[in-house]
């Protein structure tokens, strides 16, 4: 065996097959640091290298030569030499260093400069010689893990650049788990008492046999004491007694005996077989062996008889534990089969398929651990193997929270870093002495995981479910998956957040899940418990094993910060002046700016809070400024409007604590007259009004309620915890108030009815352009106010929230408001030429409003023009010349419905921003991404969901992640007129007498 | 295959939603998404014919009725819901049905009238008497049904096709003959 490898290397690169890669791969793989490389880099090494076995004092080359190969030593040592002088025959060169097993050197060859000293070896030496240009490629592919590997050789060798002492030692140098165990080692510290006597009595029997197999004998010119050929001492036990029936079940317990370190290999380089390899015990090795009495005959006659059934039981599992520890490429078809067989009965591989768990049989690899309290691996280490626990329990320990669960036989741990490229979320540490492990790693795992057709992961403390995480394609059609957040409980997704999706690995999770958790948090996380969910990541103090602060674990806490830091800097980024708003964000950020300032570690993350808190500085001025603001929603005309405070502002945003001034009134059609900031709920307006209107009931204000009644009569409710009621009144509605039982007596006001006194203007005079380029300016100061989170009161319902969705209130109006403009301008006029005329014109409207990408004008135009009251005009639409008549037809089709609205999607997915959307669908697509999905599933989070609705909200801020600037159509005098006329749009919104007047200017 | 345009109409709060999302996803799926192409189609059999329907919910948009002008505009059948638990919802529906007649410009319009939330028998304040008298009067069938518990869902849009088809047999498409090439 120890030749293959030899026999391999030494034939030509280009005869070697993959047995012959893989033999040398393996040899390779033994040798710290080259074990660290993956597995293709390995084998491309054992591809093209050639084997070097070289006397003392060969000098492999010397300084000032041009480099042709790179080395990496095998077995020996070599010497590291350097002259003085430029003449390299100078007498006495310096020694530098000696190079031992595993030092890699010849690495100028990269760089096509000459050798800087000499290399001669000082013993024999077994080497690894690549040729410049096949280590150039595999450098090229491998650049990262080659690099520290060089810059490790010469760490330890005393080159070190200050340079290479920043690089971080790599973690995998804890390592405790090799790449391939050694079967012929045994998996005990020492034998358990039953197999340590039952080796002592097959001892004394061997002794006393007459075989006298148990023999002292010579092995290459050097004498073994007491030792056995396997075969025979198959023979033996099968003779010994009847209940062993084949020879595999004898190798089975003399393995068993192996494992435990009761015989051994006399090279230790073999597990049992059933060949002439030479066993001894452990009584024979370290010589306190002694000849056996007649009494301990007897004794261990009588031992045998009970014990034996028992290693006869123990013999399968040896077994698979052997075939467990060979490389892969050594297992046979057979012992394939039987770890196949053993994998089926294994709970956490339960949901694969069949053929999955044959492609594991043959990579799968068992490990054990003799002590308790071992780490099997830290927190933030390099995550680099897959684990299931086969005997024995471990804690898994997680920084700030101590032992989060106990994981037990049959569990299994080790994913989730593996999935995600991140470090290891949590410490592994050994409860109890003697633990198997089974080990799939990494290469391995995501190679044979990628055909798994469904995968999830499931993260559990304290035996609940808090994190799945569902693999997903990256990209379609692509192999490449990630593991994305399906559910979880609110502080472990923002953990697993904060773990990975934000520092300094970013990578290969640059995916929404950090964005979509800061734009619906609110949903499931209030900012309270954010902000005390961060403070608590922010100020983690570790649970001291050891007493003493470890510099790892200093890092440690200070990576904690700089995640929460730069969680703060994206969540102002995402959400803007939401977190500002917010008493408790504030007073937190203020907080952490404090201690980031006072930290001279954090100096960057000083930078990025400063200037979070000069927004929030701005934000706050702002405020100050705009104290007081006042709304008014006038008695007749339409829209909402700013009543004081800064009025020539463009962009003014309601706020909660803004004023409002309105209307409520009784069924007598008299009214008072009301001030309440917005936020003010129904049920406050409703006891004001009562008051000043002299309302009394006999139970008082639960006999009353606040109602709003439409111009055409209908009358919607208010709930008592209702908020923004003014703001959310449709176009031409009316606040009432009411006995409850007498909400059949409530009628519109005859105003609600006729058009609304905007300005009386002609239309046709007015350039179409210019009323495009206002109206487009007009809507995007409204669609700008609107903060994406209005989306989510608006459809979760904003009392939840105790928040006003005032902004989208007024920008729906904005919609209803062209709509029925169009319809109430056509509908009144009397002339046929006029009406076509303002068919032509809402047309040309329409295209331009199309142009600047104000879909939402552009809908409510056209829209419009559909409405039975207009489309009913045929002898109009009979006059509008075929041209117009064409472009109107386009229009339909852009807003057909059919196919979920296929026709506008698509093209308003060409469309690059500024764009005003078409609002209604997006607030469609909120409620059935509500309506159609459970907001938390078996207790957690439904993510999901939340990842659907952020997506809508994305949609919205795409739209305006750029300013809206354009050019005037036309410098003319008239603009501040054309500016009142659209921003106060004259409109009946009561279809009925919308009808009546189409009727009374076309009758049928 | 046919294609047939259903709407979905009431009040907020009816539960029209979760009658649309009940039949176009069934009982199997766990993710609905609502932006996908196909997230209001379903393709059923009706008396042995395999038919596509697309549903036209106005849910979530109750406030822009323009909406649901449009829907009723492009639609072929209607399904008009009121909640068993709210009388408003009930009183509603005389207006819309008024309005579909006006954009269908017909009096003859397949329709079903639905009582949903018969789950919720406890909170029942319209009778189901006051229902069979309502469709009698807008002369179309009528179903109590349950979203939640999956009453009488399926049985809603089978009925409607089947008036569909009564009013307005599919047309048989002539085959078209594939013209062969021919060699001058």
């Amino acid at each position: 065996m120890a030749m293959e490898w030899i026999n391999a290397i030494d034939k030509r690169p280009c005869d070697r097959n993959m047995r012959d890669v893989e033999l040398i791969a393996c040899r390779l793989r033994r040798v710290e640091p080259l074990c660290r490389l993956t597995n293709s880099a390995l084998q491309q090494l054992a591809m093209c290298g050639f084997y070097e076995d070289l006397e003392k004092g060969v000098t492999l080359f010397r300084a000032g030569e041009q480099g042709r190969y790179w080395y990496a030593v095998l077995g020996g040592q070599l010497e590291v030499r350097y002259h003085a002088t430029a003449d390299s025959d100078a007498k006495s060169p310096i020694t530098l260093c000696n190079l031992g097993v595993g030092a890699t050197f010849g690495e100028s060859v990269l760089t096509d400069l000459p050798r800087d000293s000499t290399v001669v070896t000082k013993t024999t030496c077994e080497l690894l010689r690549v040729e410049q240009q096949d280590f150039r490629l595999i450098w090229e592919k491998n650049k990262e893990l080659m690099n520290d590997i060089i810059l490790n050789c010469k760490f330890k060798n005393g080159f070190a650049t200050p340079v290479t002492q920043n690089i971080p030692v790599s973690p995998t140098k804890k390592q405790l788990s090799p790449d391939h165990p050694n079967p012929a080692l045994p998996i005990t510290e020492s034998p358990s008492p039953a197999m340590h006597k039952m080796g002592w009595a097959l001892r004394t029997l061997l002794l006393n046999d007459s075989t006298g197999c148990l023999k002292d004998r010579k092995v290459s010119g050097r004498l073994i004491r007491k030792c056995a050929p396997g075969s025979e001492l198959v023979d033996w036990l099968m003779n010994l007694s009847p209940v062993v029936h084949t020879r595999i079940q004898a190798t089975g317990m003399w393995q068993a005996l192996l494992e435990e370190g009761v015989i051994s290999h006399v090279a230790k380089e073999q597990p049992f077989k059933d060949k002439v390899f030479l066993y001894r015990f452990r009584a024979d090795e370290d010589g306190s062996g002694t000849s056996p009495s007649t009494d301990d005959t007897s004794s261990a006659n009588d031992h045998i008889k009970e014990g034996l059934t028992q290693l006869l039981h123990r013999g399968p599992d040896a077994t698979l534990r052997l075939i467990l520890r060979k490389p892969s490429h050594e297992r046979t078809p057979e012992e394939l089969e039987l770890v196949f067989e053993e994998l089926l009965h294994i709970p956490a591989l339960s949901h694969l398929s069949t053929s999955i768990k044959r492609e594991l049989a043959s990579i799968i690899v068992f490990e054990s651990h003799a002590q308790a309290g071992t780490v099997l691996f830290n927190q933030g280490d390099e995550g680099r193997s897959w684990y299931i626990l086969q005997k024995g329990k471990v804690d898994v320990v997680i920084h700030g929270k101590g032992t989060v669960a106990t994981l037990k036989e049959g569990d299994d741990f080790g994913k989730l870093a593996l999935i995600n490229d991140a470090p290891r979320a949590a410490t592994i540490v050994l409860k109890e002495n003697n633990c198997h492990l089974l080990r799939v790693d990494k290469e391995h795992f995501n190679r044979i995981l990628r055909d798994v057709e469904a995968n999830t992961l499931r993260l559990q403390e304290h035996g609940k479910d808090v994190l799945i995480l569902e693999r997903v394609a990256k990209q379609r059609g692509l192999t490449a998956f990630k593991y994305t957040v399906m559910s979880g409980t609110p502080p472990k997704m923002l953990e697993h957040l904060l773990d990975t999706r934000l520092g300094v690995q970013m990578g290969p999770n640059d995916d929404s899940f950090l964005d979509d958790f800061l734009l619906t948090h609110i949903v499931f996380m209030p900012i309270a418990q954010l902000v005390d969910e961060l403070a608590s990541h922010y100020h983690n103090e570790l649970e001291n094993h050891s007493g003493a602060d470890s510099p790892e674990d200093y890092d440690y806490l200070l990576t904690c910060k700089k995640r929460v830091v730069q969680f703060i800097q994206r969540w102002v980024m995402a959400v803007r002046h939401a977190v500002f708003e917010d008493p408790a964000a504030a007073h937190f950020i203020e907080e952490i700016a404090t201690d980031v300032e006072a930290d001279p570690a954090l100096q960057e993350e000083a930078g990025i809070i400063h200037h979070v808190l000069t927004q929030m500085s701005r934000y706050q001025e702002d405020r100050q400024q705009n104290m007081g603001q006042k709304w008014k929603l006038p008695p007749n005309g339409q829209p909402i409007c700013l009543f004081s405070g800064n009025v020539t502002a463009t962009r003014t945003i309601i706020r909660m604590d803004d004023d409002i001034i309105f209307r409520v009134y009784c069924a007598d059609h008299t009214f008072c007259t009301l001030r309440f900031p917005i936020f003010t709920t129904a049920e406050v307006i409703k006891i004001c009004a009562a008051d000043k209107l002299q309302i009394t009931t006999n139970r008082g204000p639960e006999d009353l309620v606040l109602v709003e009644v439409k111009s055409n009569g209908e009358r919607t409710v208010y709930k008592d915890n209702d908020l923004s009621i003014p703001t959310t009144l449709t176009l031409n509605g009316r606040i009432f108030i009411s006995p409850k039982d007498h909400l059949d007596a409530l009628t519109p006001l005859p105003e609600q009815e006729g058009p609304t006194d905007g300005l009386e203007m002609d239309v046709e005079a007015l350039p179409t352009k210019d009323l495009a380029y206002h109206m487009t300016l007009f809507d995007w100061d409204l669609f700008w106010a609107v903060h994406e989170y209005e989306l989510l009161y608006h459809t979760f319902g904003r009392h939840h929230f105790n928040k006003i969705t005032s902004n989208l209130d007024v920008f729906i109006r904005r919609f209803n408001e062209i709509q029925y403009w169009v319809v109430t301008e056509v509908v009144s006029a009397s002339n046929l030429n006029k009406r076509v005329a303002l068919l032509k014109k809402y047309i040309k409207l329409a295209a331009y409003c199309k142009e600047y990408q104000n879909l939402n004008a552009f809908f409510a135009i056209v829209m419009g023009m559909s409405n039975t009251a207009v489309s009913r005009l045929t002898q109009t639409w009979d006059k509008l010349p075929s041209k117009f008549r064409k472009l109107f037809t386009e229009f339909e089709a852009l807003i057909d419905p059919s196919r979920n609205h296929r026709a506008y999607r698509m093209s308003v997915g060409k469309l690059q921003p500024p764009v005003i959307p078409f609002m209604p669908l997006l607030l469609k697509d909120m409620t059935f991404a509500h309506e159609g999905n459970k907001t938390s599933v078996d207790g957690l989070v439904n993510f999901e969901k939340m990842h659907m609705m952020a997506s809508t909200m994305r949609a919205v801020r795409f739209c305006r992640s750029r300013h809206l600037v354009l050019d005037p159509p036309s410098p003319k005098n008239n603009d501040s007129q054309i500016r009142s006329y659209i921003g106060c749009f004259r409109a009946i919104d009561c279809q009925k007498t919308l009808n009546l007047l189409s009727k009374k200017v076309e009758p049928r | 295959m046919r294609e047939y345009k259903i709407v979905i109409l009431g009040s907020g709060g009816v539960g029209k939603s979760a009658l649309t999302v009940q039949f176009v996803q069934g009982i199997f799926v766990e993710k609905y998404d609502p932006t996908i192409e196909d997230s209001y189609r379903k393709q059923v059999e009706v008396d042995g014919q395999q038919c596509m329907l697309e549903i036209l919910d106005t849910a979530g948009t109750e406030q822009f009725t323009a909406m649901r002008d449009l829907y009723m505009k492009n639609g072929q059948g209607f399904i008009l819901v009121y909640s068993i638990t709210a009388q408003s919802t009930f009183n509603d529906l005389q207006d819309l049905r008024e309005q579909i007649l006006r954009v269908k410009d017909t009096d003859d319009v397949p329709m079903v009238l639905v009582g949903n939330k018969c789950d919720l028998e406890d909170e029942r304040v319209v009778g189901k008497e006051l229902g069979k008298q309502l469709a009698q009067q807008f002369n179309c069938s009528f179903m109590e049904t349950s979203a939640k518990a999956k009453i009488n869902v399926n049985d809603i849009f089978n009925d409607l096709v089947q008036q569909i088809n009564k009013k307005s047999p599919e047309k048989k498409q002539s085959k078209k003959k594939k013209s062969l090439c021919t060699l001058l």
